[in-house]
């Protein structure tokens, strides 16, 4: 289970002088999250946005008491950053940094589980509360409030969902990235947990990808969970094709084997299979008016 | 990112791990001679090109028997006259979806008779997210995974087992996995692969094939293996949209792609196949391009050949439609569409968006609505084909 962020909860932001870092921060603050300082190497600087800004991270924790850390870095430098935090012991780290090396990735998860902290990414467009917290780089503006839960996969396809979500009048009530990359930190299981158990959530929208199991492991979960509350995926495809042969022993499965396989799986642990991207609004709203509908009435 | 046959095998050599004896030639009398210095009394002669399949594929304009991309040759003037047959010619594989690669320089290398052949990798497993060893032992693959990241003892012991051989001396086996796990993790590798990894009528272990499948976004880190980066003829473009960032797919269809974000890519291009378009390629330029990438992506995607038609697919999150439209009003000011292009656009500022490209008086069409968007593309591509 992961703990989302209200608009009291402690964030502050590790590459703050960094024009990214900056711009996301900056961004953030306006939104209403409660930015309480950040953390830069640049040697020198004792204050960005008229927040203070710390050389270490652990100095930071020393001083601000940070529930969630936000990070802006380059991919070859971001592992530091997150040992960094994930040493100093801060609950929640975001880390946003893309194209991150696989081999560092996987000694991020390692670390995470290590020190028991939770850690999204990486390529992790962070979290929002609409009209509450924005933690991460998300363009919050476009999330209308309402009651869904979105656990997504995928930034592109979440701001596409969340656009024709409040087409069809309905809203986000947490919108939490996971990230895009291969291998993450954080799966889709924990912040089910914390979806299922979060009163303002009354159905969830997941974005997930073919070609990976964090979906065969959330069906396991719900399977065994058996909530109540509807859970829609989306599952976006593979066109990526390399002209690299495979190494001996990997995956050579077609991709629409993988497809098919997949939504059967999600199907049988009782998920609502979304086929098309452009209809997801329509398609949930739909689902909700069918259940007001009393029985015998339908069709 | 790849690199070639006799480059792997250097490093490999550098890890004193038992490559066989050979060396790269770039023209026909250096192969001869490199084959009178290695000597014995065959030589296999190795077209140098990145290609799954060099066994299969072939020299088109070669005589039938001539066309494989390793041959067998018996003496150094045999060396030789294959060496002249390959260099400059063009090989072309059914598994390369480009145009094919003009051979320049070719692997001499002895011969070594093989008792008993292995396979070998280690891998990183994204499904499982760890390490896996895998041996392939009469074409029977066993897998290994390494728990916590660090191989111990026992590991390799289980390891050596799955080879199923027995009476030689295990410790230049375990050596050989023990290095080639360190040129894993020393280049942050995808994986290592030794295949066929022989063993000889007199019980030495001997590399036949071996490659490092590097991490694209790891080889900032080892300027020696960038150095060795090469384009092959056919994936210019490939090599343009990475030195801007951007994610490029190739596919044989007449469709152009742009989109921003990975997974919108993936939607756009299922969309576009389901209503029977076919995409050309498809470039991701990141989920929040700046109006400049945009210019860029959409000249590469101009520069596709078999092209003809542009399905642009951009959804503004921080990035405004605004930004995104002039982005594309400039590219097309510099240079001349002439074909049917379909810009989907929604998101932040997407009015302003549209407003910018219907005041510009281009012949774009803009459509809010993804599936009628791809409709409008696909028939718009027909149209023109008539």
């Amino acid at each position: 289970m992961i703990k989302f962020p209200t608009k009291e909860t402690n964030i502050i932001c590790q590459g703050i002088t960094g024009s990214t870092g900056g711009a996301h921060t900056e961004r953030a603050i306006a939104y209403g999250s409660h930015i309480v300082g950040g953390v830069s190497r640049d040697k020198g600087v004792k204050k960005f946005l008229d927040l203070p800004v710390f050389p270490t991270v652990k100095e930071a924790v020393r001083k601000t008491k940070p529930d969630i850390s936000v990070i802006f870095s380059n991919p070859n430098r971001v592992y530091a950053d997150v040992e960094e935090a994930v040493k100093a012991r801060v609950p929640m780290v975001i880390c946003t940094t893309t194209d991150v090396p696989y081999h560092d990735a996987l000694k991020m998860r390692e670390l995470a589980q290590q020190y028991k902290v939770c850690v999204l990414g990486p390529s992790s467009p962070g979290i929002v509360v609409p009209e509450q917290v924005l933690a991460g780089n998300m363009p919050a503006h476009l999330f209308p409030k309402g009651n869904i839960g979105i656990i997504s996969r995928s930034s592109s396809l979440t701001y596409e969902f969340v656009q024709q979500l409040g087409a069809n009048g309905l809203g986000v009530s947490t919108c939490v990235g996971i990230g895009s990359a291969a291998i993450l930190c954080t799966s889709f299981v924990p912040v089910m947990e914390t979806m299922i158990a979060d009163p303002k959530t009354k159905a969830v929208l997941i974005v997930g990808k073919i070609n990976s199991q964090f979906e065969t492991e959330l069906a396991t979960y719900l399977k065994k969970k058996k909530t109540k509350k509807p859970v829609f995926i989306y599952l976006a495809g593979r066109p990526h094709k390399k002209n690299i042969k495979p190494l001996l022993g990997s995956d050579t499965q077609t991709s629409a084997e993988t497809a098919r396989r997949k939504k059967e799986i999600c199907t049988s642990a009782g998920m609502i299979v979304l086929n098309r991207f452009d209809t997801i609004g329509t398609e949930i709203k739909n689902h909700f008016l069918k259940r007001k509908t009393p029985e015998g009435n339908t069709k | 990112m790849e690199i070639h046959e006799y480059q792997n095998k250097r490093i490999f050599k550098s890890y004193n791990l038992p490559v066989l004896k050979g060396r790269v030639a770039y023209t026909p009398e250096e192969a001869q001679q490199i084959a009178t210095e290695i000597g014995g009394t065959s030589w296999q002669v190795k077209a140098q090109i990145y290609d799954p399949n060099r066994a299969t594929g072939s020299f088109v304009d070669a005589p039938e028997d001539k066309r494989s991309g390793v041959q067998i040759a018996t003496s150094p003037e045999e060396v030789r006259e294959i060496t002249e047959s390959m260099l400059t010619h063009l090989f072309l594989s059914p598994t390369m979806n480009y145009a094919g690669q003009v051979v320049n320089r070719v692997y001499i290398e002895e011969t070594v008779e093989a008792e008993q052949s292995f396979g070998i990798s280690v891998r990183l497993d994204l499904a499982r997210h760890c390490y896996v060893f895998t041996v392939l032992a009469d074409n029977r693959t066993e897998e290994f995974e390494i728990s916590h990241m660090r191989p111990t003892l026992l590991y390799w012991y289980r390891v050596i087992q799955a080879f199923g051989v027995k009476g030689f001396p295990q410790t230049t086996l375990l050596n050989i996995l023990r290095q080639m796990f360190n040129i894993f993790k020393t280049y942050d590798a995808i994986g290592v692969e030794i295949n066929p990894l022989i063993l000889t009528p007199r019980h030495k272990w001997v590399i036949g094939e071996c490659r490092i499948a590097f991490d694209d976004e790891a080889i900032e880190r080892f300027p020696d293996i960038m150095s060795l980066k090469e384009v092959p003829t056919g994936r210019e473009r490939e090599a343009l949209a990475e030195r801007y960032h951007f994610k490029y797919t190739p596919f044989n269809g007449n469709i152009a792609c742009l989109v921003n974000g990975s997974g919108l890519g993936a939607a756009t291009v299922e969309l576009l196949e389901a209503h029977n378009g076919r995409p050309a390629c498809l470039l991701d330029v990141g989920t929040e391009p700046t109006g400049n990438a945009v210019t860029r992506a959409f000249k590469l995607a101009l520069s596709e050949p078999n092209v003809e038609g542009i399905f642009i697919n951009i959804f503004g999150g921080l990035t405004r439609c605004d930004t995104i439209a002039q982005g594309l009003i400039d590219a097309s000011k510099e240079i001349s569409v002439g074909i049917p292009l379909v810009v989907r656009m929604d998101g932040t500022n997407a009015n302003v968006g549209e407003r910018l490209i219907f005041e510009s008086r281009l012949p774009f069409v803009v459509i809010k609505q993804p599936e009628q968007a791809v409709r409008a593309i696909v028939q718009s591509v027909e149209e023109s084909q008539l």
